[in-house]
């Protein structure tokens, strides 16, 4: 009987902040066999980034019982520092097996990215949902911490880099290479004469293979990768194994690895490690390496590592970054303190000045801050990809694109950033072909220096 | 201790080089074909398989085209085809030889892919312009008509063929002479990769060919205007280097009404840049 009933009610649709006068609620007969009810908000965009509208949103309940629901919808509205923008009610009648809708425009003014948590409380049911949306993100403009000697700092670094020898060793390894794939284990010295190790794979149909650099995240060893339409060098940084020798951060934490004294601290050399890994690719052009067509990657650190090294060597032609973490590490530190809980990284930083009373967590951002992608950023000269999960906790979605908007013309004008909606610190899987898509296009022309 | 890292999938990427896949912006394709085909019978306007004459005639032509494809952007690509025909017609102990070039068929195609990249869709917009002159010649090297032609492409990686592919293609061609003709095309493709080096690729297709004109030729049966033909072909293909392939292939036609009957090989070599 009730799923013939057609009926569209207006209910009352208070907003107590700002709120869109032409909020409604239809009524649609619906069929089932479970009583339940489903409650869903969905954004007005495929990724949730509003760039030339206010962030809107469809709610859509839907009840199955054979009663009549009555109650409220009610939302709040945080910024991504957790600072309450605005909340909004609603009531809710919603006929027996019905559905009903809720256009939703959200109250926002600056750009950034915001957290929409909906609520329902009607009689037999009551849930809450979350979404992040973004509004303008390449509007978001965060404050630069770029240390005045930061420059003079990485250009001292690569100095002392340069007086290191390489003393490349390459040796083929039988086990890992296979009909098509001919994989090596690299040696080379980097910093400080510490030992670095990375797995060259080229295919075996020769002839000048453009080649990926591959970073690594967060304490992940590469493992040698077996491509066909690029070579990759999947470089394992200072204290990853197996370059481990001199530094093996096994029983601490690898980011507080001498994090008091920048000079000492370990990113300070993985920077280094990378560059070096151009160096090698640059010089091993016999090889079958086109070395005038070098792309970057990685994901989380490995994405943080990537856009640090093409701030510090114009060998790259393009840079895909995934999630990465350590960008602008004050307003992660903000999101940190303000919000329900402190993720990682912070979480460590914070833990680690906990038991260092003559360290404040001041010191330790400031130090962050000469490793901070987000002051590379200007110095980039390639084309950057980058990938952002809005549910990211680990490299908040504000954070990349605050180092994002900071890449200088040149580079942006061929950089490219993708938001998806529903991931944390991770992308789509099917990002993952376009990726190769975007790198092969952007290395269609031979890099200037090698020319 | 905690291991944070997103694995950069660097799958093998599957930068499909055959039909139906942009082949990314600033890139270019270019092949080099050499197509042969013999005809000694026909289908007549019933089906019926006939001898061209007696049992030396026959009709053969040689194929060379040189076509190139680039990339406009990254869903839209550019091409042209330049052919140069050699034809041979022996019919009651006459000989008639001709080469020339044939028709340029110059366009774009716009392409769109799925969201997982495993479903492309391609339509592509040609014009034919015809590099001859056919005039108090016995062998015609086409129909000596502009014309346009539109075709509809779908490619699908399905789960269900490892390493494999399907293609449907299907197209319409005018030409623009007031005898036309019209035609309807379309081929069903398969592929599968053996190993990274080697592939095969079967493929059946067919042309339906509509005209006022319903002469038949047996000096040229390829310049037929109204008639219906089905043929299949068989390929292998080879990746030399990172750019460079090879394909060898055999066609025959298996049925048709009004048209040549005969079997051909090919052999085609691409140089993708970079």
């Amino acid at each position: 009987m009730h799923s013939t009933i057609f009926k569209i009610l207006l209910c009352t649709f208070f907003i107590a902040q700002q709120q869109s006068s032409n909020a409604f609620v239809s009524n649609k007969p619906i069929t089932a066999k479970e009583e339940n009810v489903t409650f869903k908000i969905i954004p007005g965009t495929k990724d949730a980034v509003f760039r030339k509208t206010k962030p809107r949103y469809t709610v859509k309940i839907e009840s199955t019982y054979k009663e009549k629901q009555s109650g409220t919808f009610s939302y709040i509205l945080t910024d991504a520092k957790h600072q309450f923008i605005a909340k909004g009610t609603a009531n809710l009648n919603i006929g027996k097996m019905a559905s009903v809708s809720l256009p939703v425009e959200l109250p926002v003014t600056e750009p950034g990215f915001y957290e929409f948590t909906a609520m329902i409380n009607i009689d037999y049911y009551e849930d809450t949902v979350r979404n992040v949306c973004a509004y303008q993100p390449e509007r978001i403009n965060t404050p630069l911490h770029k240390p005045a000697d930061f420059d003079a700092f990485w250009d001292k670094t690569k100095q002392e880099l340069a007086k290191v020898p390489p003393a490349y060793v390459v040796t083929r390894s039988n086990e890992k290479s296979d009909y098509a794939h001919d994989v090596y284990l690299v040696e080379m010295q980097s910093l400080d004469t510490v030992k670095v190790y990375g797995w060259l794979t080229v295919p075996k149909l020769k002839k000048n293979y453009p080649v990926l650099l591959a970073l690594p995240g967060y304490r992940v060893e590469l493992k040698p990768q077996l491509p066909d339409e690029f070579a990759i060098f999947a470089l394992n940084i200072r204290g990853i194994h197996p370059s481990t020798e001199r530094i093996d951060p096994k029983n601490t934490e690898y980011n507080l690895y001498n994090i008091q004294d920048k000079n000492k601290y370990i990113y300070r050399g993985a920077y280094m490690d990378c560059i070096r890994a151009v160096d090698f690719i640059s010089s091993h052009a016999y090889m079958g390496l086109d070395v005038s067509r070098i792309a970057v990657g990685g994901g989380s650190q490995g994405a943080a590592l990537a856009i640090a090294l093409c701030g510090l060597d114009n060998r790259v032609s393009c840079c895909v970054a995934d999630n990465p973490i350590y960008c602008d590490m004050h307003t992660t530190y903000e999101i940190n303190t303000k919000g329900r809980s402190v993720s990682w990284p912070f979480s460590r930083f914070i833990e680690y000045v906990k038991y260092k009373p003559n360290v404040h967590i001041d010191n330790i951002i400031a130090v962050l801050d000469y490793f901070d992608p987000q002051n590379f950023a200007s110095n980039v000269q390639c084309p950057v990809l980058v990938g952002v999960g809005s549910l990211d906790n680990l490299a908040p979605p504000v954070t990349i694109f605050s180092m994002y908007n900071k890449l200088n013309a040149k580079a942006k004008s061929g950089s490219e950033i993708y938001v998806f909606p529903d991931k944390a610190h991770e992308v789509n899987i099917h990002h993952g072909k376009f990726r190769n898509i975007w790198m092969l296009e952007k290395l269609v022309t031979k890099h200037e220096y090698a020319r | 201790m905690k291991k944070i890292g997103i694995t950069i999938l660097l799958i093998s990427a599957v930068m499909q080089s055959y039909a139906g896949w942009p082949i990314g912006k600033g890139r270019s394709l270019t092949a080099l074909t050499y197509d042969w085909f013999r005809s000694a019978k026909y289908f007549d306007g019933q089906g019926k398989l006939q001898n061209i004459g007696g049992p030396n005639d026959y009709f053969s032509s040689g194929f060379v085209s040189l076509s190139y494809t680039y990339g406009l952007k990254r869903r839209a690509d550019f091409s042209v085809s330049i052919p140069f025909l050699t034809q041979k017609s022996i019919s009651s102990g006459t000989v008639y030889e001709r080469a020339g070039f044939g028709d340029v068929q110059v366009g774009v195609t716009f392409h769109k892919e799925n969201t997982d990249y495993t479903k492309s869709f391609s339509v592509q917009f040609l014009g034919i312009i015809p590099l001859y002159s056919n005039a108090d010649e016995k062998l015609l090297l086409g129909y000596q008509s502009l014309g346009a032609m539109i075709n509809f492409n779908y490619s699908i990686l399905p789960k269900f063929l490892k390493s494999g592919y399907l293609i449907f293609d299907a197209g319409y061609k005018q030409y623009f002479a007031s005898d036309g003709p019209s035609q309807f095309s379309y081929t069903a493709t398969i592929g599968s990769s053996i190993d990274k080096f080697n592939q095969l690729i079967g493929s059946i297709g067919g042309v339906s060919s509509f005209s006022i004109n319903k002469q038949f030729s047996l000096l040229n049966p390829s310049v037929v205007k109204n008639f219906t033909s089905i043929n299949a072909t068989a390929t292998y293909g080879r990746r030399i280097t990172r750019t460079f392939s090879l394909y060898l292939s055999g066609n025959i036609i298996v049925w048709g009404v009004n048209t040549g009957q005969g079997a051909g090989i090919g052999l085609s070599a691409s140089l993708r840049i970079p």
